[in-house]
């Protein structure tokens, strides 16, 4: 019996879901129809103008100063740097950080990854376009801004903004819980707090997100990564798909995706990382986050970075 | 089935939805966005960047929770919520 109405309540949130996708004429973005990019060419990686060089950085060598002191130049402190610093005593961790990970506590649901702070940039002009996360299997939405509803946002794009509800935004933001068994865990790199942060940082250059876009991460990386040795690794569009579905009313013609994993090598020595088991044994090509829709007739293109951590 | 069942009754038991909807005074109009700061006992949750008239959704535990909003020429709100594990939808006020 409990079997019997498990299944029809089973059967009617899937039913539900797909008739909203429908009804608002959505599609995961994806299909049989995506490619990746081989080459960094215009052809491949659409609008490409006010991006940086491969190993631009802004913050990079002021982080590897251990001692730096007032007769060094600064970083590029934000201007909400000060309030932070002196208000909250985990400000320079990305949340509330326990034992090398976030707390499960503060970071509801049943995934063992807490994703924080993808941020989704959409470039080109678009009329009223639906664009949903559609959460799957563990995971599940923590925080949005604007609201993220159940069908996702109503935007526009105009004058390089993005406006929901008549609000202008320079992107859209979400965190969200997921789980570890969905992601690849072979390839990456490893390192300092340092050393990591710079080579996501290069890997941004690499696929070509704009120079505002990552001047966002560093401002807020460059003082949430926690001191200590990690593993990094990097998840694509196509390993996001099966946790964080985008689905949307207008097919973008570019995306590129990539939400970094950190890992403290502490924890995959002692067997506490989720399935990120063992060190990555490869590399991980940034280019294979980079996609285009040959199929695609619109304009937009829409780029999206996070950094995820354990759940503890 | 059984199982997948009895962790989403979990997951609604523990957690639920803070809606947040910011207004400025007219002196807050002119600027455009700031930052807002959840957090409790001291400990930041979120830090998350808002537009003076934007929105949020945070799926928060049952606490006491500060949301603290501060822009760059210094409009801000200070408010302290009680959260049980039932959704409110709450107006903040963004003034100097």
């Amino acid at each position: 019996m409990k079997i019997f109405i498990s299944l029809i309540i089973f059967t009617s949130i899937i039913t539900s879901s797909i008739q909203s996708i429908h009804a608002m004429g959505m599609a995961p973005v994806s299909g049989g129809q995506k490619a990746t990019c081989m080459a960094m060419t215009p052809q491949c990686m659409g609008n490409s103008s006010g991006t940086r060089p491969g190993q631009f950085c802004y913050n990079c060598q002021y982080m590897s100063q251990p001692n730096w002191g007032f007769n060094m130049v600064p970083y590029r402190y934000p201007w909400w740097h000060s309030y932070g610093q002196y208000s909250y005593p985990n400000y320079n961790r990305p949340g509330v950080w326990q034992r090398g990970g976030l707390s499960q506590n503060y970071y509801p649901g049943p995934g063992n990854i807490v994703a924080g702070k993808p941020n989704l940039y959409i470039h080109g002009s678009a009329e009223e376009t639906r664009f949903q996360i559609k959460f799957k299997g563990k995971s599940n939405l923590l925080a949005a801004s604007p609201i993220h509803s159940k069908d996702g946002w109503l935007f526009k794009t105009k004058n390089k903004k993005i406006t929901v509800d008549g609000v202008a935004h320079d992107y859209l933001y979400y965190d969200y819980k997921l789980d570890s068994n969905t992601l690849q865990n072979e390839k990456g790199f490893c390192g300092d707090r340092t050393d990591i942060y710079k080579k996501m940082v290069s890997t941004l250059n690499q696929m070509q997100f704009k120079d505002k876009e990552i001047t966002d991460f560093e401002e807020f990386w460059s003082l949430k990564l926690p001191k200590g040795n990690f593993c990094v690794y990097p998840q694509s569009h196509d390993d996001l798909q099966k946790s964080a579905q985008w689905n949307s009313s207008v097919a973008p013609a570019y995306f590129k995706r990539v939400l970094f994993v950190v890992i403290p090598s502490n924890q995959i020595e002692t067997g506490k990382s989720a399935s990120f088991k063992k060190r990555p044994n490869k590399g991980w090509n940034p280019l294979s986050a980079v996609y285009r829709l040959p199929s695609s007739k619109g304009a937009l293109q829409i780029h999206e970075w996070g950094v995820a951590f354990l759940a503890k | 089935m059984k199982y997948v069942l009895l962790l989403v009754l979990a997951f609604n038991i523990q957690a639920a939805q803070i809606v947040g909807k910011l207004s400025p005074t007219k002196e807050c109009e002119s600027s455009k966005t700031g930052q807002l700061f959840v957090s409790e006992n001291g400990q930041l949750i979120y830090q998350i960047e808002i537009p003076t008239k934007g929105s949020f959704n945070i799926e928060l535990p049952k606490g006491k929770f500060k949301f603290s909003y501060l822009t760059k020429n210094g409009c801000s709100f200070d408010k302290t919520i009680p959260h049980s594990t039932k959704e409110q939808t709450i107006n903040f006020k963004v003034s100097k």
